[in-house]
């Protein structure tokens, strides 16, 4: 579900098509009007901006273009809960296609943050954002099974499909996770789900920084039931999986039982604790789970069993980049009140390589020019 | 063969490769993964009889084409390499092939990698016979097809 204290509870009663599902709400199929708009813009040379509803346009840089709103092209396609499978339109909500799934008993395992109630999916997949439970269950792109797209070339193009095992042509669909629509307007993307699992809980214990990392290192590589591991100044920990499983490891890991087991974890997600509340520079730094405490002055939050850590610091840019390389991973800078370039910068290698995949999806440099970098 | 379908439709399948075995007057071993739909089809042939090795392709290619058809694909995990290469003229258009090229160029300018490989270049599929035409126009009419 989304957020449930801010969001509306919305009755989301239907997947099929282009039916109205709570009055207010119509799917639609926009993809030849989407297209007719492209097309349109090609012939005049004019860039577009692609628009969902902008929940995340925080992230990144702005890009520069006319808007091409495609929040209207909605709706699930198909969803066949048991095949694991469910097709959507790009502007379909996390809100409407998570009460669909919930209410056959599943979810979307890379447990997507919304950051806002209107959250689409093809912003989400865009973006390549992944919740908690991602070093357990699997990202986003982990979850792509294929995508419809327009091209910069204003074609309709399908990449992979709705079967699970699929190596026919490149990974074309994995490979718009996070592209930041720089490479094509998503007009429907097909997911594999999970069961929801049996039993849940939430544990917090007391431990230094140190004792904390090294815990998460040492349990990830364990068969306990974990399926999120984070440290906000308490060492935090969520069990899933069968009632037996999640009471054993429970007895075994010992600590506080929270009262409710997601609310943390969806705090955490949505950037609501208030660790995030800050007017600092917000970073995000993906490192190897047991790379030291990088030395750079912050405050720090441990999320995915140590390998996605978010700092708080008024250090310069160019010192976190640094750091984050020589960590062995690499920076974001996630928000931010300054015009900052937020991205790890590459080497000149691969820097001309991101610009002839651009170019080989969007030649005329049609979408989101700016979003990622200079191109 | 190394077909995948959505598993629903497996019973469907099984027994449509049973009606081409007869077709072909050729004996199957059907293996496959039943959670996840990715079929195995074992064609039985005698390679001493002239003939036969091509008639079983022909078969073999018959069944990715359904693969396809079903809404699958004609490779879930040994790849495309040479052997299934005509069949991608079938799953993707066009567009999508050129598409694949373009990604290919990006990494692989001078064409240097495997070229010929894993992606059909659109004189092969016009060759192959079975371009996909959209909107009943023709992609590439200036290709000789054969």
């Amino acid at each position: 579900m989304c957020i449930e204290d801010v969001c509306a509870i919305r009755n989301w009663s239907a997947f099929d098509g282009d039916a109205s599902v709570n009055g207010t709400c119509v799917a639609h199929d926009l993809a030849a009007e989407l297209q007719q708009q492209v097309l349109a813009a090609l012939e005049r040379g004019i860039a577009l901006n692609i628009a969902g509803n902008r929940t995340k346009g925080f992230y990144g840089m702005p890009a520069a273009g006319r808007a091409l709103p495609v929040s209207a092209h909605r709706g699930i396609v198909h969803y066949e809960p048991t095949e694991l499978i469910v097709t959507a339109r790009a502007g379909t909500t996390l809100d409407e296609l998570e009460s669909v799934l919930a209410r056959e008993g599943q979810m979307l395992g890379f447990e997507p943050p919304y950051f806002g109630c209107d959250a689409t999916l093809g912003g989400t997949i865009a973006c390549g954002f992944s919740g908690p439970r991602r070093p357990f269950a699997g990202s986003a792109r982990d979850f792509v099974l294929g995508c419809r797209l327009i091209n910069g070339r204003g074609e309709i193009v399908s990449f992979g499909g709705e079967v699970m095992k699929n190596v026919a042509g490149f990974d074309v669909s994995r490979l718009m996770v996070g592209a930041m629509g720089t490479l094509g307007v998503l007009l429907e993307i097909s997911l594999k789900v999970l069961p929801q699992p049996a039993a849940e809980t939430s544990l917090a214990l007391e431990a230094t920084p140190e004792n904390a990392h090294s815990a998460m290192l040492r349990w990830a590589s364990t068969p306990l039931p974990i399926s999120a591991l984070a440290y906000d100044g308490r060492l935090r920990v969520r069990l899933s999986g069968a009632e037996s499983a999640v009471v054993a490891a429970r007895r075994q890991l010992g600590g506080e039982v929270e009262d409710v087991p997601s609310a943390f974890w969806t705090d955490l997600r949505e950037h609501r604790l208030p660790f995030f509340q800050t007017e600092e520079n917000l970073w995000r730094l993906s490192l190897p789970p047991a790379a030291p405490r990088a030395w750079i002055e912050g405050a720090w939050l441990l999320d995915w069993g140590g390998a996605q850590r978010w700092l708080r610091t008024s250090a310069a840019p160019a010192e976190v980049f640094a750091a984050a390389r020589q960590l062995g991973g690499h920076a974001t800078l996630f928000r931010s009140a300054r015009p900052e370039f937020r991205f790890q910068p590459l080497p000149a290698n691969l820097l001309a390589l991101h610009q002839r995949v651009k170019r080989a999806f969007d030649p005329h440099r049609l979408f989101n020019v700016g979003r990622l970098g200079a191109w | 063969m190394d077909g995948t379908i959505p598993r629903h439709r497996l019973a469907e399948v099984l027994g449509r490769i049973g009606e081409l075995a007869m077709d072909y007057g050729l004996r199957v071993a059907n293996v496959f993964h039943a959670g996840d739909g990715n079929l195995h089809p074992l064609i039985l042939f005698d390679a001493g009889q002239p003939g036969e090795l091509a008639k079983t392709e022909e078969f073999g290619g018959r069944i990715l084409e359904l693969c396809i058809e079903v809404g699958g694909t004609v490779t879930g995990e040994h790849g495309i390499g040479v052997e299934k290469i005509n069949q991608m003229c079938l799953q993707f258009g066009t567009a999508e092939l050129e598409q694949f090229h373009g990604v290919k160029h990006a990494f692989d300018r001078g064409g240097l990698l495997n070229p010929g490989k894993a992606v059909p270049s659109l004189h092969r599929c016009a060759e192959f016979g079975r371009l996909h035409v959209h909107r009943g126009r023709l992609r590439h009419p200036e290709l000789e097809r054969l």
